[in-house]
């Protein structure tokens, strides 16, 4: 086939296109600077926070994903987390990691299941080391509860999170609001 | 041989590669409008199925509708124009009624609602309630929506004001 004989010239303009596909894909995909490495801190902590169905109750295996949950936050910590539209307010200030840690192994055998997705995340930092930043984003959990009532609920996360001594990114402060709200 | 005879030879020369380009043809047809059909849903016209009771008898639960997408980059949305909001992630959309705009206030007493103190027509409301909301502002760059089913106490109701920003379309009926 005349068409697939390929001249020098022609192979090294495709080696060109392939390498530069190659650069986009890691440019756009793997590279790690610091508001990527702030994404994947998140994700990570999400995906620590959600839960399968069969892992239920208080066990080993809450009070491990508790356990990891709580070094994604700080010593100190503020958590506000809002219910849907009209409803109460659930509010943690101040809170140590440990009681971050007994708030969610509290929590976690009220749910049969939790997932939750992150979209639209927005990294601002505060400083030009990029030590500290502002994450906002929305979220949406889906899950079921020990009634076996299913649950779908979005939420406009807000947080603060600084880069500590040992280079991981932890939350400072994390605000949970509902879309649209009376308030 | 003689002259009478038809030309074999070159009519089956013509057949063979017309046949493949036929197909070749065919595939990047399907490949063509396969590929418009996803952008078109992706965004100009979304379909979306409709899952909840909030905006019913307007639209039911389980029904399916199209978002009109750059519907809000061509035009500001109006006063009862059922609209549909980004609620969070791509995939999850609320589909509630425009009922008042920055600047104007807000407030529900006995079930009626009052826009900047005028109780405002709602015909498409067919199930009273006995909600009571205090007079409030709608902020800048908020718009202030709610479901067409009230019958549901208010705190149950996911409704109020929401970021004018998060406006993702219309339903196309």
């Amino acid at each position: 086939m005349a068409g697939l004989r390929f001249t020098p010239r022609k192979w090294f303009a495709l080696a060109v296109v392939v390498l530069a596909t190659v650069a986009a894909i890691w440019f756009f995909y793997f590279r790690t600077d610091d508001a990527t490495a702030v994404r994947a801190r998140l994700r990570e902590a999400v995906a620590f926070a959600e839960k399968q169905p069969k892992g239920s109750g208080f066990n080993l295996q809450s009070a491990g994903a508790a356990h990891s949950l709580g070094d994604f936050f700080t010593e100190e910590t503020d958590i506000e987390i809002s219910g849907q539209s009209h409803g109460q307010t659930y509010t943690l200030s101040a809170a140590t990691r440990a009681q971050v840690i007994s708030a969610y192994f509290l929590m976690r055998p009220l749910l049969t299941s939790l997932s939750v997705s992150l979209a639209e995340i927005e990294v601002d930092f505060h400083d030009a080391a990029h030590d500290a930043a502002t994450v906002k984003c929305s979220a949406m959990a889906t899950g079921t509860t020990q009634n076996a009532d299913v649950f779908r609920e979005g939420r406009l996360i807000t947080a603060e999170m600084i880069r500590e001594d040992d280079g991981e990114w932890r939350f400072r402060s994390l605000r949970a609001d509902p879309v649209v709200s009376f308030e | 041989m003689s002259n009478n005879e038809p030309p074999q030879e070159e009519s089956s020369t013509f057949v063979r590669p017309k046949k493949q380009k036929d197909w070749r043809v065919v595939a990047i047809r399907i490949g063509v409008i396969a590929a418009a059909t996803v952008l078109v849903c992706l965004f100009i016209l979304r379909p979306m199925v409709i899952n909840g009771e909030s905006m019913m008898p307007t639209y039911s639960s389980r029904g399916f509708t199209f978002a009109f997408l750059p519907y809000f980059k061509l035009y500001q949305p109006e006063r009862k124009q059922v609209v549909i909001l980004k609620h969070a992630g791509f995939n999850t959309f609320l589909l509630k009624r425009v009922l008042a705009f920055p600047g104007e206030t807000v407030e529900i007493r006995n079930g009626v609602l009052y826009v900047n103190g005028s109780a405002l027509d709602e015909p498409y409301v067919k199930n009273g309630c006995d909600w009571n909301f205090s007079r409030r502002e709608v902020p800048a760059g908020k718009i202030f929506v709610l479901g067409d089913n009230r019958s549901m106490p208010l705190q149950n109701h996911m409704g109020g004001m929401i970021d004018k920003s998060r406006l993702a379309g219309v339903p196309i009926w």
